[in-house]
């Protein structure tokens, strides 16, 4: 019997640990963890980015667009995670363009993110319904397909992951410049408003990502929380993407393996485990917060 | 138009103006100034905003830009910083034409406050000041070949030095967002200093300051400017805060650029000429300057024969 | 900047991990890394069946010499917007011989096959064997035919994957067809006899197939029983004629899919029933989930005789 390759990429450790062998025996396991492990790798500093920017909104409202572009690839008879990723990309360009001149650039009002979201829904509807074709194909974008990662799509996920952290890395400095600090850092000679465009086009390659974790409605579980829960604990912006990663890592690996022993969905999971270290984390800082005030209030009481 | 004297005015002009409002003999003369207006003009929607403008800010100097609304203060700055094109004439920045990006200035644009929300350190918003603008991410083992390592450090020294220098250390660690308008604007500052600019530009920046807070913002960049001999061009509306610090004011009001101290020009006759009505100026015991008649947001014709002279 | 280098360490290795794993995938992995061999341990042939109704003749025709198990099985599921299990996947994964629906039915089973590639292991895609699909009805059981075409072709992957009991598989082919599935083609030769060209009507397309080979007159508009069968908006026009047809008892029997009702779907019974035309229940999946196929197809068809003589008289 030829061994499995699962058995050369953690030799020894089913022995060892029986539940984490077991966790690992099969293939899609082994895809499913690589997929979210790059996949969280690579939505958690775009997440930072998106909260900071206060652009969380796109973030969900392409993927709703990347939805009619999986419906419309399934029409055409060709990948939905290409035309996910195709029309999501021709999206984030758009909304970029709608957002208009703010001096924020590329933070496109809700009005205008709002309108795109809700016409590319009824477009996706459409052309489900122009396919014939059952909607089961684009249904399971909805709520994630990690149990359903192919050799193919773990290359083309490990690669789209590869290119977008390279670029992130590249452009990082000044797109955190031009995103606290847009009139400096133009007129410092930061190409703000092609940054807009860049950082839109990245979100449209997380969103195509994290959509097959946790699905189209459940974006933001990847994409912001684990973002916005880094950026409650630090300020400083190494740290908060470091943290970021950290987070987004560790409830994709909660929410799989969790998942592996239960009847009900990755997504499910994955989002609740981020939901819920966003609630601690805010509770926690506000009962802190009230505590770092109350100490003064009462020392300025004593003395008045 | 050949033959025409370097200074001449319209019939009922800029002359008189001229004559009472320009210094009584230049900083410096030895010394090349910093920037250099010549013959600059703007033009916004097709039609000239300021035009033929000739100002010289010399090292060190410490200069007001007042004028109504709309009059194009804040286009003089960022004329300077190459963010507004000319449409006549040209600048000159320390020897160089005016290009984008140069970290010879520092500048504070108008207007700038943060959302509560927004989760970044004054200390991290000064350092982008320093090095916003390079690509890619430090890499530890390359950085050390070439001695990056102490870059990395210099650099945080160098953030640290200027933090003290605004007096903002108790807060630099904290969430930008929480910090009062007085205390970002000084980290802004800070910001704006971090690169060792020999020219500061600062557009309104006590605006929606209280009173105790534009003085010590006004405080503070006096001494930055006297100390390290920063040439400062700061637009303002009421000018009391600063008053005491300037050098001279540059006035810039339908059209027209002139520039003198703030004894020269700040007359009745002077002011009320320029902006074309009753100007009155009230003195108070304390020495403060109350301006009242001056109108706001006033929209001026464009004169046909070219206004705006202002030859210094 | 530390940190970030050693997530950028963990990423290195992460993509090195993927690039193996990918590598080392091709024919001779196994899916299962416990050690139980694609036969389980009392050498039954492991059989996976998407849908029980195909589970079900699968079932027979193995007999004792394979395990048969299907993943739908909850008459209440809705296969249409099924979300496969973790289990599942197991399921899939530690199958020998795996049969799915195909023609746009069942995409999601493709998936899990694609992300455990097994080596030795069979697939059975009835679109592909009958010529459907995605796009085209995809209600294959419901065609007389392409079961007789899915019963040999099963066979025939039985025989191949276990040559040892060829000779039983056959024995087992020859009982259900001429013993299994008797009384179903019984009732589908006499219903055709009896009402060929009665114009009888249906809320899903899951009917089609079978009104051809019954020979019935199949009048409602096809775009509202795809609408339905899809679970998208039904066509005012095609609602309208469907309302018509029935209202004006132009249809003598109304067949209706119980594990696919929708508001339209409600609304035609409740006015089919006013107008004293008999509704013939019918089911997606096997019903109750206990059955075998033929009894099921079989209990439909005799109440559908039952309702073509109360309507037609014959």
């Amino acid at each position: 019997m030829v061994p499995s390759s699962t058995a050369i990429v953690v030799p020894g450790l089913s022995a060892r640990l029986p539940l984490l062998g077991d966790l690992f025996a099969y293939h899609f396991m082994v895809n499913a963890f690589l997929a979210g492990t790059l996949i969280a790798l690579t939505a958690a500093p775009v997440g930072y980015f998106l909260v900071l920017r206060g652009q969380s909104f796109v973030g969900h409202a392409l993927s709703h667009v990347g939805f009619a572009g999986a419906a419309a690839a399934v029409l055409l008879g060709i990948s939905p995670v290409l035309g996910l990723l195709a029309v999501g990309v021709v999206g984030a360009l758009g909304i970029g363009t709608l957002g208009g001149s703010s001096p924020r650039l590329g933070i496109a009002n809700d009005i205008a993110v709002g309108t795109v979201l809700a016409f590319s829904l009824s477009l996706g509807l459409f052309f489900i319904r122009l396919s014939s074709s059952y909607a089961a194909n684009v249904y399971g974008f909805l709520f994630g397909t990690i149990l359903g990662i192919s050799d193919q799509s773990l290359r083309l996920i490990a690669v789209l992951s590869a290119v977008t952290l390279v670029l992130i890395g590249l452009v990082a400095r000044p797109l955190l410049f031009a995103s606290v600090d847009p009139s400096v850092a133009a007129a410092r000679g930061v190409p703000v408003r092609a940054l807009s465009y860049v950082f839109l086009v990245l979100l449209a390659v997380a969103v195509a990502e994290a959509v097959q974790v946790v699905g189209v409605l459940l974006i933001f579980a990847l994409l912001v929380t684990p973002a916005a829960t880094a950026q409650q604990i630090t300020a400083r912006p190494g740290r908060a993407v470091a943290l970021a990663t950290a987070l987004a890592l560790v409830v994709t690996w909660a929410g799989l393996a969790v998942a592996y022993y239960s009847a009900y969905p990755v997504g499910f999971f994955v989002t609740t485990f981020a939901f819920g270290v966003y609630l601690l984390t805010r509770g926690a800082r506000s009962v802190w917060m009230r505590g770092r005030r109350q100490p003064s209030a009462r020392r300025v009481g004593a003395v008045g | 138009m050949a033959d025409r004297p370097i200074r001449v005015a319209p019939p009922a002009g800029p002359e008189d103006l001229a004559a009472g409002c320009r210094p009584a003999a230049a900083h410096h003369p030895a010394t090349a100034p910093v920037v250099t207006f010549e013959h600059a003009g703007v033009s916004l929607g097709g039609r000239a905003l300021w035009s033929d403008v000739d100002l010289r800010i010399w090292p060190g100097e410490f200069v007001a830009i007042l004028g109504p609304n709309g009059a194009g203060k804040s286009t003089l700055l960022k004329a300077i910083l190459g963010l507004v094109p000319l449409s006549t004439g040209r600048i000159v920045l320390m020897g160089e034409s005016v290009l984008r990006g140069s970290p010879t200035i520092g500048y504070l644009p108008q207007r700038r406050s943060f959302d509560v929300d927004t989760r970044i350190r004054g200390r991290d918003l000064v350092e982008l000041g320093l090095n916003g603008t390079r690509w890619g991410l430090p890499i530890p083992g390359v950085r050390r070949l070439w001695g990056g390592a102490a870059t990395a450090r210099d650099e945080a020294r160098r953030v640290a030095e200027v933090i003290d220098l605004v007096d903002a250390a108790p807060y630099a660690d904290r969430a930008i967002g929480e910090l009062s308008g007085g205390e970002q604007q000084r980290l802004l500052i800070a910001q704006a200093l971090v690169t060792r600019p020999r020219l500061l530009l600062l557009d309104e920046p006590l605006d929606g300051l209280d009173l105790n807070s534009q003085h010590a913002v006004s405080a503070l960049i006096h001494r930055i400017s006297d100390e390290f001999g920063v040439a400062v061009l700061l637009v303002a509306h009421d000018v009391n805060a600063i008053l005491p610090y300037l050098d001279r004011v540059v006035y810039i009001a339908r059209g027209q650029v002139v520039t003198g101290t703030p004894e020269e020009c700040m007359t009745e006759e002077t002011l009320s000429r320029l902006y074309d009505t009753p100007i009155e100026i009230l003195h108070t015991r304390d020495g403060r300057i109350v301006v009242v008649g001056q109108p706001e947001g006033v929209a001026y014709h464009h004169h046909a024969d070219g206004a705006g002279h202002g030859a210094f | 900047m530390k940190r970030l280098w050693r997530l950028g360490g963990i990423l290195a290795v992460t993509l090195v991990l993927a690039a193996c794993g990918g590598a080392m995938t091709g024919p001779g992995t196994t899916g299962a890394g416990t050690g139980a061999s694609p036969a389980a341990a009392d050498g039954r042939l492991q059989v996976v069946a998407a849908e029980n109704f195909w589970g079900s003749i699968a079932a027979q025709l193995g007999g004792d010499k394979v395990q048969v198990t299907s993943l739908i099985v909850n008459p209440n599921t809705d296969p249409h917007s099924y979300e496969p299990t973790p289990a599942d996947a197991r399921t899939v994964a530690d199958a020998r011989y795996v049969i799915l629906n195909g023609a746009g039915y069942d995409p999601w089973v493709q998936k899990l096959l694609d992300a455990n590639p097994v080596g030795g292991r069979r697939a059975l895609n009835v679109g592909d064997l009958v010529g459907k699909k995605a796009g085209d009805n995809p209600h294959l059981w419901y065609n007389p035919d392409y079961v007789d075409q899915v019963v040999a072709r099963i066979t025939a992957d039985y025989q191949a994957l276990d040559p040892a009991d060829a000779a039983y598989f056959a024995q087992q082919q020859t009982q259900f067809t001429t013993s299994g599935l008797k009384d179903y083609h019984d009732l589908l030769s006499t219903i055709r006899q009896q009402y060929a060209g009665t114009p009888v009507g249906s809320t899903e397309s899951i009917f089609v197939y079978m009104a051809g080979a019954l020979g019935l007159n199949l009048t409602t508009p096809p775009g509202f029983m795809n609408a339905v069968s899809q679970g998208t908006d039904t066509p005012a026009a095609d609602k309208a004629t469907f309302d018509r047809q029935v209202t004006q008892k132009q249809i003598d029997v109304l067949i209706l899919n119980r594990q696919n009702a929708t508001p339209d779907t409600d609304a035609v019974k409740s006015e089919a029933q006013a107008q004293g035309i008999p509704v013939v229940n019918i089911t997606e999946t096997l019903d109750p989930a206990n059955v075998t196929f033929q009894a099921w197809q079989a209990g439909q068809l005799t109440a559908l005789k039952q309702a073509l003589a109360q309507a037609t008289g014959k």
